[in-house]
């Protein structure tokens, strides 16, 4: 008998619905950001690519290029049916933390620290 | 990490890291900074491996009993330095990008404008280093006679 024993390193996060029944599996990983920015032009790679997704066109296709590893089977028809704007901001919020692990609390703490990094504005 | 194009990330992957195009693919942008991670760590300890050798040398050929030994560590920058050197590096970036976003036919009068605004922002954040920062990053744009 053959034993596989299989270990998952890669960040993901599930959407379930239909009562739990059904499952989405998301993974951002490199071949889905070259998806995104072949669909929307956005380089989700920087943080500025994150700011003002329209709920409408872009970020289905988000979520849809992030199911391409785990979930391939997934339409973007059916990522339409699904997805509701209210579902957006946590979707987003859980993408960008995957993408940029633990920035949004450093920024929130260094926001607040009296040492916080300098920011050169646009003169 | 300081690369965010695809040729940048491609070459730290593939020189630094070992990757193979598919394996970079798999990896999510918090695993690569990981990875990145790993490779510093590991570079410190190359570092600090030669800086043995070099320090053992220094201090068998000081020119006399008076002169300082150095230690392996004089030669590796510790967590503390190695933010400062980040901090600095981003602020340098930030000047250069200040200057390039600007078009082409700018007038020299305006760069010394942005100096200016540039520096006394820096100053007062605190940095005792900003004119030399600006004069590291646009030897070319400083006021004559400084």
């Amino acid at each position: 008998m053959e034993n596989i024993i299989q270990s998952i390193t890669t960040p993901t996060f599930q959407i379930a619905f239909d009562g739990q029944t059904k499952a989405w599996t998301l993974c951002l990983d490199y071949r889905a950001l070259a998806k995104i920015e072949e669909l929307t032009g956005r380089d989700l790679k920087k943080i500025e690519g994150w700011k003002n997704i329209s709920s409408g066109k872009e970020f289905p296709q988000i979520i849809w290029a992030c199911l391409h590893r785990y979930s391939p089977a997934v339409t973007l028809e059916d990522v339409l049916d699904f997805l509701n704007p209210q579902a957006q901001r946590l979707l987003s919020d859980a993408l960008f933390e995957l993408t940029f692990p633990g920035l949004v609390e450093s920024m929130k703490e260094e926001s607040t620290s009296p040492n916080a990094t300098p920011a050169v504005t646009t003169p | 990490m300081p690369v965010h194009d695809w040729v940048g990330l491609w070459s730290v992957a593939r020189y630094d890291l070992g990757l193979t195009w598919e394996e970079f693919a798999d990896l999510t942008p918090s695993m690569f900074a990981a990875l990145c991670t790993r490779r510093n760590i590991r570079m410190r300890h190359e570092r600090f491996a030669n800086a043995l050798t070099a320090s053992a040398i220094y201090n068998v050929h000081r020119a006399g009993a008076d002169v300082p030994m150095v230690t392996a560590y004089d030669f590796v920058r510790d967590a503390k330095q190695s933010e400062a050197h980040e901090q600095t590096q981003i602020l340098k970036r930030q000047i250069l990008e200040a200057v390039t976003r600007m078009p082409s036919n700018t007038p020299r009068e305006r760069f010394m404008t942005i100096r200016g605004n540039i520096i006394a922002e820096l100053v007062k954040l605190g940095r005792t280093d900003a004119t030399e920062l600006w004069a590291e990053c646009w030897p070319s744009l400083i006021p004559e006679g400084e």
